[in-house]
């Protein structure tokens, strides 16, 4: 059990430059970006909360609510790869609709990367 | 044409074709000293071949008895209570099919980026410890593989790609590489019953 101790001690010597993750992205087709771009008021969370959108839904209304009941176990995930398949689900938070809402969204037939904490989307 | 004579002689037996009449005492005594030699020596062995693996299953029931003891008892809870406060992304989990990057894309936007992961650092930490020991125990031959693997192989299953992207923003903040690769590596070679865990 040593090595949660060094691990956590050098968690906190670590420099802050080296606590960044990659910039992360969701991979969108053009129309399901300006979806939730048009779809803001509907979907856009209070300051510091996050919103939960299924891409498959977007435009059908309000999101689905929280469920009551909570989880007590480690979740079974379902999981598959596929690089070139646009994401179903996208977390985002007020800033990232207030980014959206200011972004010029290339109108292409590929798969495009939006980068909520850059602000910024491009083409793959 | 064979001789009759030859034909009527009665088989041999085994015994009488290796004990033959002219052996004296003293060879019959030596014959008889190395059978129990052998013999003895292949029960040394058995017996320590059965000690071993009774060693082993005892070396793999303390791990489960360790599972189901503080402090990774505590850890799972705090894992446990991290979940129950995250209910939506839960059922995005649950109810939709992910690739691993969008996966991580969730956490990053929702859990790592707001904090809320923060109060699970240290269980992540143990229990990756914990799965390395199990881990290394079995891949070493020091515990039983079939009792380590019945007991484990599906948490470590659903657990390794739960929190495969906690582990990596793990390494990323400490700069330790190893944090959750074993865990991964016992995950992709252990052998799932089919049936469901025990709960424990």
């Amino acid at each position: 059990m040593l090595r949660p101790i060094l691990a956590l001690s050098l968690l906190a010597a670590a420099p802050a430059a080296a606590q960044q993750d990659e910039t992360f992205f969701f991979l969108l087709t053009a129309p399901q970006l300006t979806c939730l771009r048009d779809n803001a008021e509907t979907y856009a969370p209070a300051e510091g909360q996050t919103a939960f959108v299924t891409l498959a839904d977007c435009g059908n209304g309000s999101p689905t609510p929280a469920p009551d009941a909570a989880q007590f176990s480690t979740p079974d995930i379902s999981l598959f790869d596929g690089t070139e398949a646009p994401d179903a689900v996208v977390a985002l938070s007020a800033q990232d609709f207030a980014c959206l809402a200011k972004l010029e969204i290339p109108q292409e037939a590929g798969l495009l990367a939006f980068y909520p904490e850059r602000c910024n989307v491009e083409p793959r | 044409m064979s001789n009759p004579a030859e034909e009527a002689a009665p088989p041999r037996s085994r015994i009488r074709r290796f004990f033959k009449p002219e052996m004296d005492i003293d060879t019959l005594a030596h014959i008889f000293t190395l059978v129990v030699a052998v013999a003895g020596m292949a029960k040394f062995f058995y017996d320590q071949d059965q000690a071993t693996k009774a060693e082993n299953r005892e070396r793999a029931i303390t791990y489960i008895n360790a599972y189901t003891e503080d402090p990774l008892l505590g850890t799972r809870q705090s894992l446990y209570d991290f979940w129950a406060g995250q209910p939506e992304l839960v059922a995005m989990m649950r109810g939709q099919q992910m690739t691993p990057r969008n996966y991580a894309a969730m956490l990053q936007a929702s859990v790592f980026r707001t904090g809320a992961a923060e109060p699970i650092r240290e269980p992540l930490l143990v229990l990756d410890s914990f799965y390395s020991q199990v881990s290394f125990c079995e891949s070493a031959g020091l515990c039983d593989t079939a009792i380590i693997d019945r007991y484990f192989c599906e948490h470590a299953r659903r657990d390794a790609q739960a929190y495969a992207p906690f582990f990596a923003h793990l390494r990323t903040q400490s700069g330790d590489t190893r944090i959750g690769v074993e865990l991964a590596n016992f995950a992709g070679r252990c052998t799932p019953t089919g049936a469901e865990p025990p709960t424990g």
